[in-house]
């Protein structure tokens, strides 16, 4: 009798301890159904509404997931997604892209023309202030890039600088030199470690180290005020910005580090931060009805796939086995799961929403065919079933149990070896998995984001694992690279997606997709290069 | 006593190259390469094989290991951070105190709260009001610390507004984790002092005590609380270390820059020396809470004395 007494009184306060959790969060799920509309929005357009002309005392404070290392990355030879949306607020490039229409337009230099095809002029704006009060000098620039090419030669595009080529023409006017054809490669130079700054900044704050520790350098929207290790850094508004048209509504930008996507949501629904970042698509997905926030999901150019291990996997060096996994998935499932209902499959290797990508699939031809995907295992040996083996780390593993499920209908076995990021991209290196899923960048044809068909590259270390690559397959890309236009790189995406199709080497699935969790009033949400935020937009209704 | 207390420290060399020792060997067989994380995806395989031997990765284990060993007793050097070039040491003190301040408030939370339930449950044991105790505090024992965590934010900072939802930037930030770590350990403080309250209620001195007329409250207050306090004392003890344990989940939750919190993100960026490090200084903080523990013991209990040094031998006289 004492026991059920027990366990009653135990069940009650469970309940009512239950009832108190579940009482708050019941008033996301009474706004949906009160029919007041979801609050999904695909933006990622520039911030042009004429609204955000006002400059306030208020602080935007950014939940980030984790501090970076340093704040000025490239100076130390690191490349962090957290520190690139920082000095992505510090430091200001040469040129910008449009993120409505893609196109290059001018920033801190008014206009550009190839010298030849290694050598790029610029000519520079007369009137943009470095944190120390000095103009801008083309010495400045010429700086930025030696310095980018000794120090990050090996990140991001600092590989292409051939600082040999550089040169001061006149007060107003440098030339850039490049190791490599690539019409495109100036979409690389408004990537955020392209930001320029100068020697004396540098020298100022005591060397690359210091500098990139305690950053007072740049010509950017925000300034670096302060950095409390573990705790936030603090930005504040330039007020000598050189672009008046540029409001700068946050007098200050605060970032924080939560590493619990679920305390940075609800750190903004309390109040103490105005933006979330680095929520999974499927995370986010549950906050939609919860009408104490803006959920915002965006693509950025990224898309998903499905690599074959064709160099060690046995059963992946059989077309018919790729043909068969292939036709196994049902792609629909695997992008409504994988986007959050958000973007539908991709029928080409490049996103679609870029300027040069073909469509060279149809949903016809790539819908799932149970019986077709068990004949071609049964003809090549696999009738009895076949076990492979997918390299993944946290962020896919929920992708990989849909593909189980699928693949399981033909008979195949997908083993899922879910690891942290250092075992995955040694793992991926050493080709220890069949299959594996990456994510590639590819929204321009300069040609850091296409490395990864490089056999050079591939023979020492590619992240996600050695692509396959053939010397056809590398003149394809070199030829998407070289090509004059995006009408020209449209037809040599084409040749290139066709050697793709015909033997099955890598399958599409969908647009990779990022959240952020804003309070309801915010506007101006923006992204830059792989969708890292930009936090100079932001401002209120 | 001081020389038991030198005996105590000394325990420490063998602890140290025992937490070192398997640090070191995990090191060995974890994959990853601390270089390629350094350096980035983009480096070359010459880029990193020279960085694996500017950090002396390619060195046989075992001279890494006396490497490390001999600049923590010849220089007190725990070695550099890969990420940040940094002193490890000079990062782990700051987090060590955010991490020994929460653990710290912690500890006090769940032993006042525990030996208050514990005292109440003893006193109406077997009614309605000892049930109730026993299962409001098994509750927080077996609900995971992170999904207090989370609960506490919706309820004191999203719901009311008490609170900040995370950060340390201020005092207020550190009620929170402390309640959900203290939380956690209530149960066994309420058990305790149950038990123990139980135990001393039963002896004989208080049996004379209340023939002599004495109160319950006098009883209670000045014959069985301090008796029964002893066994709480040692699990306060006890639960200091696994309060930092807590902490480590819970810093993450409440993005609190601790020890904890250090420790696991070193371990994904397999920044080695921060591991080696942040486990070395915690096995050190231990051994002195637990000495400090046991002299607590003696001072409260002068009778533990001779248990404690002698670590549980009697002397036996020799009779001639």
């Amino acid at each position: 009798m004492k026991l059920k007494r027990l366990v009653s009184t135990g069940l009650a306060a469970v309940m009512a301890l239950s009832m108190v959790a579940c009482g708050g969060s019941d008033s996301g799920s009474q706004n949906t159904a009160s029919g007041e509309g979801e609050k999904v929005v695909a933006e990622n357009t520039a911030n042009t509404d004429a609204a955000n002309t006002e400059k306030t005392d208020e602080t935007l404070v950014v939940a980030l997931a984790s501090e970076p290392s340093s704040l000025a990355p490239t100076l130390v030879g690191q490349s962090e997604n957290e520190s690139s949306i920082i000095s992505g607020a510090m430091l200001d490039t040469l040129v910008a892209q449009d993120q409505t229409t893609g196109e290059i337009i001018p920033n801190l230099a008014t206009a550009w023309e190839w010298v030849d095809d290694y050598r790029l002029q610029f000519t520079l704006r007369d009137d943009v202030k470095m944190t120390d009060g000095s103009t801008m000098t083309p010495e400045d620039v010429v700086y930025t890039f030696e310095t980018l090419a000794s120090q990050s030669g090996n990140n991001d595009g600092g590989k292409f600088l051939d600082p040999s080529k550089n040169e001061v023409v006149d007060e107003h006017t440098v030339i850039l030199g490049f190791n490599t054809i690539a019409p495109d490669i100036i979409t690389m130079l408004t990537w955020t470690p392209f930001g320029i700054f100068s020697e004396e900044e540098v020298e100022a704050c005591g060397g690359y180290e210091a500098a990139s520790k305690n950053p007072v350098i740049g010509s950017g929207k925000y300034k670096f005020k302060e950095w409390v290790q573990g705790q936030y850094v603090l930005l504040e508004r330039n007020e000598d910005y050189w672009n008046p048209d540029y409001a700068g509504y946050f007098k200050e930008i605060k970032f924080t580090f939560t590493q619990d996507a679920a305390s940075r949501e609800m750190a903004v629904e309390a109040g103490d931060a105005t933006v979330a970042y680095d929520i999974s698509v499927a995370q986010a997905s549950t906050y939609v009805s919860n009408e104490n926030v803006k959920t915002s999901f965006y693509s950025f150019g990224q898309v998903m796939h499905l690599w074959m291990n064709i160099r060690d996997s046995k059963p992946m060096q059989d077309v018919r086995v790729r043909e068969a996994i292939d036709k196994a998935f049902d792609y629909d499932a695997i992008a409504a799961y994988q986007t959050g209902g958000q973007g539908t499959q991709s029928l080409g290797y490049i996103d679609a929403d870029v300027p040069f990508a073909v469509d060279y699939y149809t949903t016809e031809e790539r819908a799932q065919d149970i019986e077709g995907a068990k004949a071609l295992l049964e003809e090549a040996g696999y009738g009895d079933g076949l076990t492979i083996t997918a390299l993944g780390a946290q962020d896919t593993e929920g992708l990989y149990t849909v593909m189980q499920a699928q693949l399981a209908q033909v008979g195949i076995t997908l083993e899922i070896n879910t690891v942290d990021i250092p075992t995955f991209v040694q793992g991926a290196n050493g080709g220890d998995y069949d299959v594996i899923i990456v994510g590639e960048y590819l929204d321009s044809r300069n040609p850091s984001a296409w490395v990864f068909f490089d056999q050079e590259s591939i023979d020492t270390f590619n992240i996600g694992g050695d692509k396959y690559t053939t010397p056809e397959i590398e003149a394809a890309v070199e030829a998407v690279i070289q090509a004059k236009d995006n009408d020209e790189a449209k037809e040599k995406v084409a040749e290139l997606e066709e050697l793709f199709k015909k033997d099955t080497l890598v399958l599409n699935l969908c647009p990779e997709m990022k959240a952020v969790i804003t309070q309801t009033d915010i506007k101006g949400l923006t992204t830059r290069e792989r969708g890292f935020l930009d936090v100079t937009n932001f401002y209120r209704e | 006593m001081i020389k038991y207390i030198i005996k105590r420290i000394l325990y420490l060399i063998p602890i140290m190259l025992g937490v070192s020792a398997i640090i070191f060997a995990l090191k060995t067989f974890t994959p990853g390469d601390p270089a390629r994380v350094i350096l980035g995806n983009d480096a070359t395989q010459e880029q990193v094989e020279a960085k694996r031997e500017e950090l002396g990765l390619n060195d046989p284990v075992i001279i890494q290991y006396g490497n490390y060993i001999k600049g923590i007793v010849t220089r007190g050097d725990f070695g550099d951070s890969y990420r940040t070039g940094n002193s490890v040491l000079s990062e782990i003190l700051p987090r060590l105190k955010t991490s020994g301040l929460i653990t710290l408030g912690a500890v006090a939370i769940g032993a006042i709260i525990g030996i208050i339930l514990g005292i109440i449950s003893a006193l109406r044991k077997y009614t309605w009001i000892d049930s109730l105790v026993l299962v409001i505090s098994m509750f927080f024992q077996s609900v995971p610390e992170f999904v207090v965590g989370l609960v506490l934010i919706f309820i004191f900072a999203v719901t009311y507004h008490l609170l900040p939802s995370n950060g340390i930037e201020t005092a207020a930030g550190y009620i929170m984790p402390m309640l959900c770590i203290g939380l956690s350990s209530v149960a066994s403080y309420t058990r305790i002092t149950r038990s123990s309250m139980l135990e001393v209620l039963s002896e004989d001195y208080i049996r004379t005590a209340r023939a002599k007329g004495q109160t319950e409250r006098n009883i209670t207050k000045h014959h069985a609380l301090r008796n029964a306090m002893i066994p709480v004392a040692q699990s306060i003890g006890t639960n200091l270390g696994n309060s930092i344990g807590g902490a480590m989940v819970l810093e993450t939750v409440f993005g609190v820059p601790g020890v904890g919190k250090y420790i696991t993100d070193s371990i994904t960026q397999r920044n080695y020396p921060s591991v080696l490090g942040g486990a070395l200084i915690i096995a050190i903080v231990l051994t002195v809470i637990n000495l400090l523990v046991d002299i607590s013991f003696i001072i409260i209990d002068p009778r533990l004395k001779t248990t404690i040094i002698s670590g549980g031998k009697k002397k036996v006289k020799k009779v001639a």
